[in-house]
């Protein structure tokens, strides 16, 4: 058994990274089970820079699970721009006794809030902006 | 589970009750909460047996907390910058939380306390309270000029601010709504399902019990299927809490 000598932790990009792929280059033998050359494939990976951070982005707007996860996560981004509008207008009218007014106004912005919402998740990301605002 | 009588009960799996017996009674801890525990106590499991070891050649248990570790670590830095360590202790938390609560929720008979509105409402506004902080810590009141893009006509304000701060406000209805929807949805799915199975046995005899094989087979899938929206769900939930925090760190 090695033990590592205490290191402090974060001190490092990928600070097990670069253990584990020492370790497994050391035990290496022919033949050896895929874990070991999954993690050496993981560590090779995150030291180039290919770790989670396209993929990240894809799935987390909704790229990486079809059609039906693009649907979902407009909606939700619409639907909850419209509640949230819903809920100020509404509270204002409650507030100022001008029963429909605000909330006609709100739901509109609403609206366009829901629009801005999408357009921001699936917006084509180009240039330095990643998240044109 | 619960197809009495050739009805569906697809939401009693969400019931709350209270745990522990009477002094559970007591206080309202509810199953709920007691999820909640075994998941916060997984978790510092995992950590500190997965670190006592610190092998050079690391064990299962110790590849799995220094990958859990390495992956939000630079999670944080790719999303955030150089400053997101800071946010490092709040990201793995809030990750490995919601993570716990949804693969535990998979096990029979045991409650998914992900797929209440009230908790994944919580979280998501502990969330924007503290990217609103941030914001205000860092920027001070420059922070609201986030609301206005730099470059816009001045005579759009009144239309622009409004719209701008609905949608900063719909991040955690958003945020929590979507994590809370994805559970619900496929648990939902998931005990529809194995009721078909149970009334096709029931209702049909011996032809039923063979056609209760599809629904089974649909289930089998289902339950991989989950197990991707569980990690996935916890994954976005992160991630966009890092994103959130980029905005506030770095304004535009």
């Amino acid at each position: 058994m090695f033990l590592t000598p205490p290191r402090p932790i974060a001190s490092k990009r990928t600070p097990f990274g670069k253990t584990t792929c020492e370790a497994h280059t050391m035990s290496e033998e022919p033949g050896r089970s895929d874990r070991s050359f999954e993690e050496r494939l993981q560590a090779a990976r995150s030291k180039a820079g290919l770790g989670s951070a396209p993929g990240a982005e894809k799935s987390a707007s909704g790229g990486g699970l079809g059609p039906f996860g693009v649907a979902l996560r407009a909606g939700i981004e619409m639907i909850s721009a419209l509640l949230v509008a819903l809920a100020i207008g509404y509270g204002l009218d409650y507030w100022l006794h001008t029963r429909p007014a605000f909330l006609i106004v709100f739901v509109l912005l609403g609206g366009a809030a829901g629009v801005l919402n999408v357009w921001r998740v699936f917006a084509p990301k180009e240039g330095p902006s990643r998240r044109p605002k | 589970m619960a197809a009495e009588k050739s009805t569906i009960d697809a939401l009693g799996q969400f019931h709350l009750d209270t745990a522990l017996g009477p002094i559970g009674q007591l206080v309202n801890f509810t199953n709920s909460n007691v999820m909640m525990v075994v998941a916060a106590l997984l978790v510092f499991a995992l950590i500190h047996y997965g670190m006592r070891a610190r092998a050079l050649v690391p064990s299962r248990l110790q590849s799995m907390a220094e990958m859990g570790y390495e992956f939000i670590y630079n999670m944080c830095i790719d999303q955030i910058g150089e400053e997101g360590v800071r946010f490092f202790p709040f990201i793995f938390a809030l990750f490995f939380f919601i993570l716990a609560g949804n693969l535990l929720g998979l096990f029979p008979y045991f409650f998914t306390f992900t797929s209440h509105i009230a908790v994944t409402g919580a979280l998501a506004i502990l969330v924007i309270v503290l990217v609103t902080v941030v914001g205000l810590r860092i920027h001070g009141l420059h922070f609201f000029s986030y609301f206005f893009p730099e470059g816009a006509p001045v005579a759009l304000a009144p239309l622009i601010v409004p719209i701008e701060v609905i949608s900063y406000l719909s991040r955690p209805v958003s945020l929590s709504i979507r994590l809370f929807a994805n559970m619900t949805a496929g648990h939902v799915m998931l005990e529809v399902l194995a009721s078909f199975m149970l009334m096709m046995a029931a209702g049909l005899g011996v032809l039923g019990v063979a056609a209760a094989l599809g629904p089974l087979a649909i289930n089998v899938v289902l339950i991989g299927f989950e197990l991707l929206v569980a990690t996935l769900q916890a994954y976005v939930f992160a991630l966009l809490t890092c994103i959130y925090l980029h905005d506030a760190v770095h304004l535009h």
